[in-house]
């Protein structure tokens, strides 16, 4: 079986849009559950096709630029590209092409993405606002809370074959 | 009267970059090239050690995660004249060449390729003489019409789905489309096994640099130990694998990349006639053999070409406050010392004065300061950069390989010399560079392992870490080539931190707007005399400006109010 990833992303010069990465490092911190790992995923763009093969399932955490007020956090089980939020990034190989060449490629692990609504206007910056900062630890719990529940779901497959 | 035509982002993927057109009679009579977003990264390393500054400014991009660590990590061993050992050297090649095979791949296949290549024409093809095809110009093994007919069938699928998802934006059906449907067959299954290749060969740069994607680097050498029999080392085992995914790149660049290349520009040599421009090349060049700082060392060698002179190389000098400024006339930003002056980078500003429309507007004020970018000069002279630069000052230098190479193509082409000052000029030339690239990994390869053999291990030159060993005040300049071309960062270090830093990218001297002089840069003046058959899809200009593989992530950087509206618009 393959192991489950925790995948941030975002560019942690933007100020907000790095809660992605910034949440990685505070998890990695409090320590990863067994049989998930955790990466910064940064700005990548194609390279990241790698975890969409190796892994299954993927929590992605990424900012969104959407009209809910800054702070919401949405947990949300995108089917299509077009389900991804519009983030910031100044990468130019988004996350919308990256799922859809995953999916080209066939690999389909299966998704769940935290969603980060930040505001649109960002300055440049390697520190989160004291808004999104104060978000963590809620951030990090319910990541933790949907991993302790796919594990459960896991060991009640188990052990009904 | 011209008409205006507008088209922002232009690429192909995400972007940041905004053209305007003027056509007249079908072609294209002037160009305005905008960037968008604002960069200010310089801002976000002021005051910071000077040894850190790399894994902040390798972060402005997911494209070429790796090339502003290298400038950065360069920039302060010049400063502090700080040599790294031979095999830091080799490690650094190894994660350059890494970097450029795969990014040249991605942007041949993936945003350059449908411009040429039509994916609905594709699905109208014969599998069996797509076969036949690929079997007359590459000994691939995935060429039998097998393959080629259940390729066929997931595209179809993909259509069929209304999720045509990344082929979305295209301008299929487009009368410049000029390859026979099975070509585009080839080309769409390439495509993908275009992205399956790539994922493989940057493993290179998670082993040799911890992860990936924003890999690990260090002043003064690299961030890995060689040890062939430790387990937390470079050991026999990542070594071996370096060596497969190197063997498996030339392949797949000799048997792939290169024949379809050649394939597709068999069917479109009248672009070796249009998308010329500027008639000045400039590369700062890399890949040392012997040290940075001897130059005849490198494998691409640094200089410039005036006038398209190819029997003249020009020395360039990072250092020399005459030969590089950067100017603002025309970008919105303001000097202290005034806006018609040129700074050089180590003197250089980056203070923000927007002084465009108000979004969202329909036209950009170009009689004023329209972009983001900065216009760099050398000697008060445009230059472009990237593959057709890196290549005609390796052939104007008179490297034995980069002239068969370039003799090669010219001559199953059936075209002339001039064909390389072009957009077809450009696309070819970042492939053939790709053929040198991938044979010199492997040289710089077996060079890494007769060290190791020979019992030289050091990957670290540990002189001047301690910050006390070093000047009050030092300079440097650390400079690559980036895929895209010319990358350098200027860095001053005062009382061991980071004074000022200054990056001038490739797209910024390509991209950039017309100094205040009225000299077009790159990308406008490229654009001047491209034919436009359908003014609202210009398939054409997107085949030109993309030759050049345009990345803004790293030429503009902060959102604005501006940027919210690019988003928000796929005039693609």
């Amino acid at each position: 079986m393959k192991k489950g990833l925790i995948l941030g992303i975002g560019n942690i010069l933007m100020g907000d849009e790095g809660i992605g990465p910034h949440l990685i490092e505070v998890l990695t911190k409090m320590g990863i559950p067994d049989g998930w790992d955790a990466e910064d995923g940064g700005t990548g763009g194609f390279t990241l096709l790698q975890y969409f093969e190796n892994y299954d399932p993927i929590i992605m955490i990424d900012a969104s630029l959407d009209e809910n007020p800054d702070g919401t956090i949405r947990l949300v089980k995108p089917r299509f590209a077009s389900d991804y939020p519009t983030s910031l990034s100044a990468h130019d190989i988004g996350l919308h092409d990256l799922v859809q060449s995953a999916q080209l490629l066939g690999y389909t692990p299966e998704i769940f993405l935290f969603a980060v609504s930040v505001s649109h206007f960002q300055e440049i910056s390697d520190q989160l606002s004291e808004e999104i900062e104060a978000k963590i630890p809620e951030l990090a719990n319910k990541v933790l809370e949907l991993i302790g529940k796919l594990e459960m779901g896991k060991l009640q497959m188990s052990s009904r074959s | 009267m011209a008409n205006r035509i507008v088209i922002d982002p232009v690429t192909r993927i995400e972007g940041h970059l905004r053209v305007e057109l003027e056509v007249k009679d079908g072609k294209v009579v002037d160009a305005f090239s905008s960037g968008t977003m604002v960069r200010g990264i310089e801002l976000i390393v002021k005051d910071r050690d000077p040894r850190d500054v790399w894994a902040f400014v390798e972060r402005v991009c997911g494209v070429c995660t790796t090339v502003h660590a290298l400038a950065s990590v360069r920039s302060v061993e010049d400063a502090l004249n700080w040599q790294i050992p031979q095999n830091a050297e080799l490690i650094r090649n190894l994660m350059f060449v890494t970097q450029m095979m795969q990014d040249h791949v991605v942007h041949f296949y993936h945003l350059h390729a449908l411009d040429w290549v039509d994916v609905v024409s594709a699905l109208s093809a014969d599998p069996v003489a797509t076969s036949n095809l690929a079997q007359s110009i590459s000994s691939w093994p995935k060429s039998s019409p097998g393959y080629f007919r259940d390729l066929q069938k997931r595209l179809k699928g993909f259509v069929d789905s209304g999720q045509l998802g990344i082929f979305a934006n295209g301008y299929w059906g487009h009368k410049a489309y000029k390859l026979p449907a099975e070509a585009n067959l080839m080309g769409v299954a390439h495509y993908l096994e275009a992205l399956e290749w790539q994922k493989e060969i940057v493993k290179i740069h998670a082993i040799f640099g911890g992860k990936n994607p924003h890999p690990n680097y260090l002043v003064g050498g690299v961030a890995c130990s060689l040890n062939i029999n430790e387990v937390n080392a470079i050991n026999a085992e990542r070594l071996a694998q370096v060596k497969h995914l190197l063997d498996d790149a030339k392949v797949f660049i000799e048997q792939v990349y290169i024949p379809d290349l050649m394939a597709i520009a068999s069917f479109y040599k009248d672009w070796g006639a249009i998308g010329g421009g500027l008639e000045n090349y400039l590369a700062y060049g890399d890949l040392p053999t012997n040290g940075y700082s001897d130059v005849s060392s490198f494998k691409f060698p640094r200089g410039i070409i005036m006038g398209r002179n190819l029997n003249e190389v020009i020395p360039v000098d990072g250092k020399d406050g005459e030969q590089i400024k950067e100017f603002i006339s025309r970008s919105y930003y303001d000097y202290s010392g005034g806006n018609e002056t040129g700074l050089h980078p180590w003197e250089g500003e980056t203070k923000l004065a927007y002084s465009g429309p108000k979004p969202p507007y329909d036209y950009l004020d170009v009689d004023k300061k329209y972009s983001w970018l900065k216009t760099p000069r050398w000697k008060g002279n445009p230059m472009e950069v990237g593959p057709l630069s890196r290549m005609l000052v390796g052939f104007a230098s008179g490297k034995t390989e980069y002239k068969e190479v370039v003799t090669e193509a010219l001559t199953k082409l059936d075209v002339p010399v001039t064909a390389l000052f072009s957009t077809l000029g450009r696309t070819a030339a970042r492939g053939l560079e790709t053929r040198l690239v991938a044979n010199w990994a492997l040289e710089f390869y077996d060079m890494l392992i007769t060290n190791i053999k020979n019992g030289d291990s050091r990957t670290v030159n540990q002189e001047f870490r301690n910050p006390d060993t070093w000047p009050a005040e030092a300079k440097g300049v650390g400079m690559t080539e980036a895929p895209r071309g010319a990358l350098a960062h200027w860095i001053v270090i005062k009382d061991k931190k980071t004074a000022n830093y200054q990056l001038v990218v490739p797209s910024t001297w390509n991209a950039s707007p017309r100094d205040a002089n009225g000299q077009r840069s790159a990308y406008e003046a490229s654009l001047i005399g491209t034919p436009i058959a359908d003014p609202e899809n210009p398939l054409e200009v997107l085949r030109t400006i993309h030759s050049f593989d345009p990345c803004l992530a790293c030429a503009v950087h902060i959102y604005d109010e501006k940027g919210r509206y690019v988003h928000q618009i796929d005039t693609f």
